[in-house]
């Protein structure tokens, strides 16, 4: 008898494909649970997106006179960052204590009333003549911790740091002087801000 | 010879119905091993991302390409709006027209949820969803079902809401320096100039597409100060002046000049005149005089002059209030002095820089969506 079982099958070839087949399904799910942290990453991205928003809108001027004039809310209070000056009338504070009002006022707001947690630590990136790059640190709030999920939004924001006593203002109220840390000139900075929940 | 060519051995069907069985069972499984990465959670934040970006950073899009679906009328708007969007224009991004979101929160023009999903939050599924939206702190907008308590998609965008222009034009600084008994007042403005001056759309003042108004105030001063017209070479104002005598609003029509046309009157629908602040407009074309206390404000609704036949972009726009000086004891129109364009060569201009035209200003604004 000649036997031609040459391309058939066996039993014993059918169970271990069988059996290749689920571990290989039980080493795929043994694996998957790697792969979760996207939610991390979404958070992340809600709170840079936030970030960017802040600071686009801070240094987007109000009215016409303002955009002319490249006074953004933003630009004042980085030009403005030692003395007193101010906008709105009446309303003496200095340029970091303004930027630390209106960046949590913006970062903090939801549309049912309640607040969030923001916290953020801010420095100004510049590049003077002597002192070819350097930075400062320009505003905080009192948490200074960066809890896990820290990000990191940034602007280049331009100063007009050329003008040294606008001439309109009342003589009652100290001039807003320049940014007594950059050059006497106009010049792009970085602003650099790190926030976090917390 | 025995052949056996052709024949199905036992052994061979048991291992193929072990491998199938295995097969089939693996494949049932698969789907199962993407339930840890919660594929629909990613999906809603990114749904919810997307429509974040379409609201605040695209102007929208409707029928003919342009992105003004704004003007576009309530039975028209299935058909011809195709994307909502709230932005002044793609170099703005983040400052929103007030206008585009009022009309996408009008239920006459949009059904909930379905116009929603078709227009703003797209996708293949009928996801539900709530976007608000709270400008100033103070002015809250909604549309959407209430957040469910369990997971959804969500973003929080900070934006700024451009507002309407408006003109408060006080009487005494547009009096006669000539006596009769009816007085014209046109405020004049020019289309041409406000779009031109100004093309910043975050910034500009636009007739064609944004609400404007135009408030004649302190009305009283005419009669209060009848004789007393040396008021602005440094004399004081009177606390009480005729008694016997009235503002009349005998008339208030508008005419339009276009280059290279003669004046011709704009069809008196659309626009709303108010008198001391009441709430109900009087009829554009009054049937007869109404007295005014204080103030006259009429009221332009953002389609009005881009209306067929209103305006062109090119046009010069003329607002004529007529006023008439009512004696209430003789019952005539009396010679007197009256807010008035001719008399003195007071021709207000509503355009920027008048210290009597408040130009647009930007509002914070937050905005939430949410996706489930």
């Amino acid at each position: 008898m000649v036997d031609h079982a040459a391309g058939q099958l066996y039993t014993i070839e059918g169970i271990a494909a069988a059996l290749i087949m689920i571990v290989t399904v039980w080493i795929v799910l043994g694996t998957t649970t790697m792969y979760t942290p996207g939610d991390t990453h979404i958070s992340d991205m809600q709170l840079e997106q936030l970030g960017t928003d802040v600071l686009a809108m801070m240094d987007t001027p109000n009215s016409t006179l303002e955009n002319r004039n490249n006074t953004s809310n933003l630009q004042q209070m980085i030009k403005n960052n030692y003395s007193a000056f101010s906008n709105p009338p009446g309303d003496y504070r200095k340029g970091p204590e303004l930027f630390n009002t209106m960046f949590l006022s913006y970062a903090n707001s939801m549309t049912n009333g309640r607040a969030d947690h923001i916290q953020y630590s801010a420095t100004v990136y510049y590049r003077n003549a002597t002192t070819p790059t350097g930075s400062y640190e320009f505003s905080k709030t009192h948490d200074i911790s960066p809890g896990d999920h820290a990000v990191r939004v940034t602007r280049w924001v331009l100063i007009d740091n050329t003008i040294t006593s606008p001439t309109d203002y009342p003589s009652v109220i100290p001039a807003p002087a320049n940014n007594n840390i950059l050059d006497r000139r106009w010049q792009e900075v970085l602003v650099e801000v790190l926030i976090w929940r917390g | 010879m025995k052949n056996d060519h052709a024949y199905l051995s036992i052994d061979f069907l048991a291992g193929f119905t072990i491998f199938m069985i295995a097969f089939i069972w693996v494949a049932t499984m698969i789907p199962g091993l993407f339930v840890n990465v919660r594929s629909t959670q990613i999906d809603y934040d990114a749904v919810a991302y997307r429509t974040g970006v379409i609201l605040t950073e695209d102007p929208g899009w409707q029928v003919d390409g342009t992105s003004d679906w704004e003007v576009i009328d309530d039975a028209r708007v299935p058909e011809e709006v195709r994307r909502i969007g709230w932005a002044i224009s793609k170099e703005n991004p983040g400052v929103l027209s007030a206008v585009k979101m009022n009309r996408s929160f009008c239920s006459t023009a949009f059904t909930y949820p379905e116009s929603y999903q078709d227009k703003i939050i797209f996708g293949d599924m009928p996801y539900r969803f709530n976007i608000s939206v709270l400008t100033n702190g103070t002015y809250y907008q909604s549309v959407g079902d209430v957040r469910p308590s369990g997971a959804y998609g969500y973003i929080r965008r900070v934006a700024k809401v451009k507002q309407m222009s408006d003109s408060q034009v006080p009487a005494y600084a547009f009096m006669s320096k000539g006596i009769s008994p009816k007085h014209m007042f046109s405020p004049e403005m020019n289309i041409t100039d406000l779009l031109f001056k100004e093309q910043n759309l975050a910034y500009q003042i636009n007739p064609r597409h944004e609400s404007t108004a135009i408030n004649v105030t302190n009305i009283s001063w005419v009669y209060r100060n009848q004789s007393n017209l040396d008021y602005f070479d440094g004399g004081t104002e009177k606390p009480v002046g005729s008694s016997n005598l009235k503002v009349h609003l005998l008339d208030v029509n508008l005419t339009r000049l276009n280059p290279s046309e003669p004046l011709v009157a704009i069809p008196p629908f659309g626009h709303e005149v108010y008198i001391d602040g009441s709430s109900t407009p009087v009829i554009p074309r009054l049937s007869s005089p109404v007295i005014v206390q204080e103030n006259v404000s009429i009221v332009f609704n953002s389609t009005f002059f881009a209306a067929e036949g209103k305006t062109t972009t090119a046009s010069r726009v003329f607002v004529n209030f007529t006023f008439g000086l009512w004696n209430t004891t003789n019952l005539t129109y009396d010679d007197g002095y009256c807010i008035n364009s001719t008399y003195g060569n007071n021709l207000f201009r509503y355009d920027y820089g008048s210290p009597w035209v408040r130009e647009p200003v930007l509002e914070p604004a937050i905005l939430e969506v949410a996706v489930w």
